[in-house]
This record gives C-alpha cells, structure tokens and sequence, in this order.
C-alpha cells in the first residue's frame, strides 16, 4: 500500500458518487480517505490533521460548491486540490474560476477514464510527502547550520566572505577528560548537550549568534551597535550558568576585527565547506578562555570598559603573552559572587 | 443556423455527474459527446468567414455537427429509456446505482 499512510480529503455533495470516489482510491491504496459535504465538516477534518490531496467532486447543480475550495486553500494553501468535473459549460465554469482564485490546481474531466485520475492523486500525495520530508531535513539542518552562515550563503559568492568588527565569546568545559572517563560515552554526551545548549540559549537571549560547537564548548559572536555590552552581560550570565551545570566551564571574550565566511572548497558542491569566524581576535578569545578557571570570565580592561555595565562583580587582574601580539595582553577575570541575584544594568 | 436541443446544459451535466467513472458511464459518454459536438458547432457558427470558400467549410462542418448532434441526443433519449432513468428528474435508477457500486 504505497499511500497507506497518506490523508486525502474528499470534498462531494453527494453520498452516492463519494462513495464510489472513495471505493475506488481504497483500492488504490489510499489508507485514509475522509468524506466531507460541507465547509463545516472540511474544516474539522483539516483541524484534525494535515491534509495531503483535496479531491473536489464538482456537481454542476451545486453551482455554488465552488467556494468550499476557497475555505480549503486558505486553510491548507499548501495541499493540492483536484477538482472532477463533467464536462462541457461545468469544465469552462470551474477552469474559469479557478484561473481567477487559483483556488484549485488540477482540473480533471468526468467520466473519470483510465488511470490518469488517481496516478495524478498519487503523484500529488507523493510529492507532498517528499515536500514534508524535506521540510523536516530542513528543520534539522537548520539546527546545525549557524545564523550568520544561513544569512551569508543567501549574499553572492563574492559577498560571503565579511570583515567586521565583533566580540567574540569562547566557552569550554573544564575537567572534561576526567568527566568523560567517569561516565558513560552516552551520558557524558547528555550532559554536555545540556551544558551546551542552556550556554547557546544564554548567547541568543543577548542578540549572540553561536557559529559552531568546539566540543567541549562553543563559539560565538556579537555584532552591531552594544555588541560590547551584549556581549559582557551574555558572558556574565554563563559564568552564573555554570553553577546550575553539571559540567564546569570558563568563559573567555575579546573584541576586534574578525573573517568570517565559508571555509573548505566550494567546488564540491558545499560538501567541504563550513561557516567560520577567523582572526587574532578569535585566537585571543581563546586563549582568555584557557584561562579562565570554571565559572570565571576572562576578558580585556578595554572591553570592560566599552561594555559600560555598571558596577562589575569582584575581579582579578593579569597579563597574558600571545604568539603574534607584539606585547602582552592585559586581561581581567570575573566572577560573579553567589549572592548576585541581578546583574548590573 | 441554430441547432435544435432536446437535453439542456445542466441535464447532460447531471447524468455525467452520476456517472463518475468511465466503466460505469455509458450514458455519459454519449453526453460528452453531445457536449463536444455542440461546441464543434458554436465554434463553426463564430469563426469569421473571409472568403466565401471558408463560409462555406464552416457551413458544411456545422451542418454535420447538427446532424451527429441530433444523431446522439436521440441516442441518449434511447439509452435513458432502456437504463430505466427517471426523464423528469434525469436520476440514475437505484438498480443502476448498485450495479454500479457492485462492479467496483
């Protein structure tokens, strides 16, 4: 029973030819084949779950039938609708109408001869059932594919590539070896899932926009206008996460110019290829990271005082000696105190 | 040259619409037919005539349409009367209808 599964919904003023419609698509193999006569009953059925094909069994005596296709469209504007109708002044009635509203997609001629009727409906179910498949791939790339990546694939190939300013944010879990030997590869995975997916709620909540997973952690940018500020209080709020998680992690933020765009060959089709942000502010945020003792934040003075948040949590102060940067990095650390209900606005 | 109708528009229409399926549709086809013809000749009767050669096509092929016209809705009359078809309400006879319902 190759559409077994598929719900069509039959739309006939009378119960004779519905039930002769129905027998017939049974046999076919239509598992689920609901009879409606009226827009009352239409609406229920697409109320109580979606719809696949609409076959309308047009009498020309019920001229006015026509509108219950109206109803359908504007319910489910996604789902094909099939009309039967006799031919002669019915057909040029309907596919006048249907030119008009673009309520109805296929026009099929009574008396329904051969196989050409319900090949039709199954290609239709078909597709739809391929359209829902693909939606629901979609949903879940869309899981895995960060936002600045969706929004730069949509730019020309020679637009994808960006230079900008940005705070940049590192989180990594501490003691992660020592975790991962203690527990069960699937429970280590449950747990870090959880750490990291409370850390990327706590990113978007600040207008954040998290460009990949770094396995024990993630990455993540801020961009545009108070990106410093946004930024600092995201950070801030993770280092008070960490407490609730059962897996420690520190916090590392710098601010500068960061290259974002698609790296891998793009002659393969994107298959190499994934969205990055590189730069020495990237590596600087890193590395701040590594420093940061679970629970702690680790930036720059500069960016603590471009954030302009307040009065700050207690912090340490120190340097920090980096490949590539000509002298040493002054960076302070924060921590939130345990009875810092609010944060400084 | 008008064409003379014994069914009207919405009759024909009613007996395909009980008809449905083409196995089951006899009548129906007959009706599809009657339809065809009918705009065959509408067709024939506004088609400009330039010259007095394509008056004269159009006339010939109108007339014969006319003629297999009347040809099949005399056959329709038949058919209905032999199926046992109510003629004032042009309703398939309930022996009919579970012949029908039977063969499918």
């Amino acid at each position: 029973m190759p559409h077994a599964h598929t719900r069509l919904i039959l739309i006939d003023q009378e119960q004779f030819s519905a039930d002769i419609l129905r027998t017939e698509l049974a046999r076919k193999g239509f598992g689920e084949v609901r009879h409606v006569a009226d827009e009352v009953s239409l609406i229920a059925e697409l109320n109580a779950g979606p719809a696949d094909v609409i076959v309308f069994n047009y009498h020309y005596e019920h001229a006015d039938g026509l509108d219950i296709c109206g109803v359908a469209k504007r319910l489910a504007p996604e789902v094909a609708i099939v009309a039967v109708v006799s031919a002669g002044p019915a057909m040029r009635r309907v596919r006048d109408w249907a030119k008009e509203t673009r309520h109805i997609n296929v026009v099929v001629e009574k008396p329904l001869s051969d196989e050409r009727f319900f090949l039709l409906v199954c290609d239709l179910a078909s597709a739809r059932q391929a359209c829902r498949e693909q939606r629901a791939r979609i949903e879940r790339l869309l899981n895995i594919i960060p936002a600045e990546a969706l929004s730069a694939i949509e730019r020309p190939a020679d637009k994808q590539t960006e230079l900008f300013e940005a705070v940049v944010l590192f989180t990594d879990v501490r003691r992660s070896t020592t975790f991962i030997t203690q527990h069960a590869p699937e429970q280590y995975f449950a747990l870090l899932n959880q750490t990291l997916g409370a850390q990327a709620q706590l990113v978007e909540m600040f207008q954040g926009s998290v460009v990949k997973f770094t396995g024990d952690g993630l990455l993540a940018i801020f961009r545009g206008m108070g990106r410093h500020y946004l930024a600092l209080r995201s950070a801030l709020e993770l280092t008070r996460g960490d407490r609730q998680s059962p897996l420690p992690y520190g916090v590392g933020l710098a601010h500068g110019l960061v290259l974002a765009g698609f790296i891998g060959n793009p002659d393969r089709n994107g298959r190499r290829q994934h969205y990055d942000v590189i730069g020495a502010t990237v590596h600087l945020a890193a590395r701040l990271c590594n420093q940061a003792e679970a629970g702690e934040l680790m930036t720059t003075p500069e960016l603590l005082a471009s954030a302009r948040l307040g009065s700050l949590p207690p912090r340490r102060a120190s340097t920090l000696s980096i490949r590539g940067f000509p002298q040493d990095i002054a960076c302070v650390g924060l921590r939130l105190p345990d009875d810092a209900d609010r944060l400084p606005e | 040259m008008s064409m003379k109708e014994t069914f009207n528009s919405a009759q024909i229409s009613k007996v395909i619409d009980q008809a449905l399926m083409y196995q089951c549709a006899c009548p129906a086809q007959v009706c599809r037919a009657i339809f065809e013809l009918r705009e065959l000749h509408q067709f024939q009767m506004n088609c400009a005539d330039d010259t007095a050669n394509d008056r004269l096509v159009h006339e010939t092929i109108a007339e014969a349409a006319s003629q297999a016209h009347q040809l099949m809705e005399t056959c329709l009359e038949r058919i209905l009367d032999i199926e046992g078809w109510d003629r004032s309400t042009l309703t398939m006879p309930a022996s009919l209808r579970k012949k029908t319902a039977k063969n499918l």
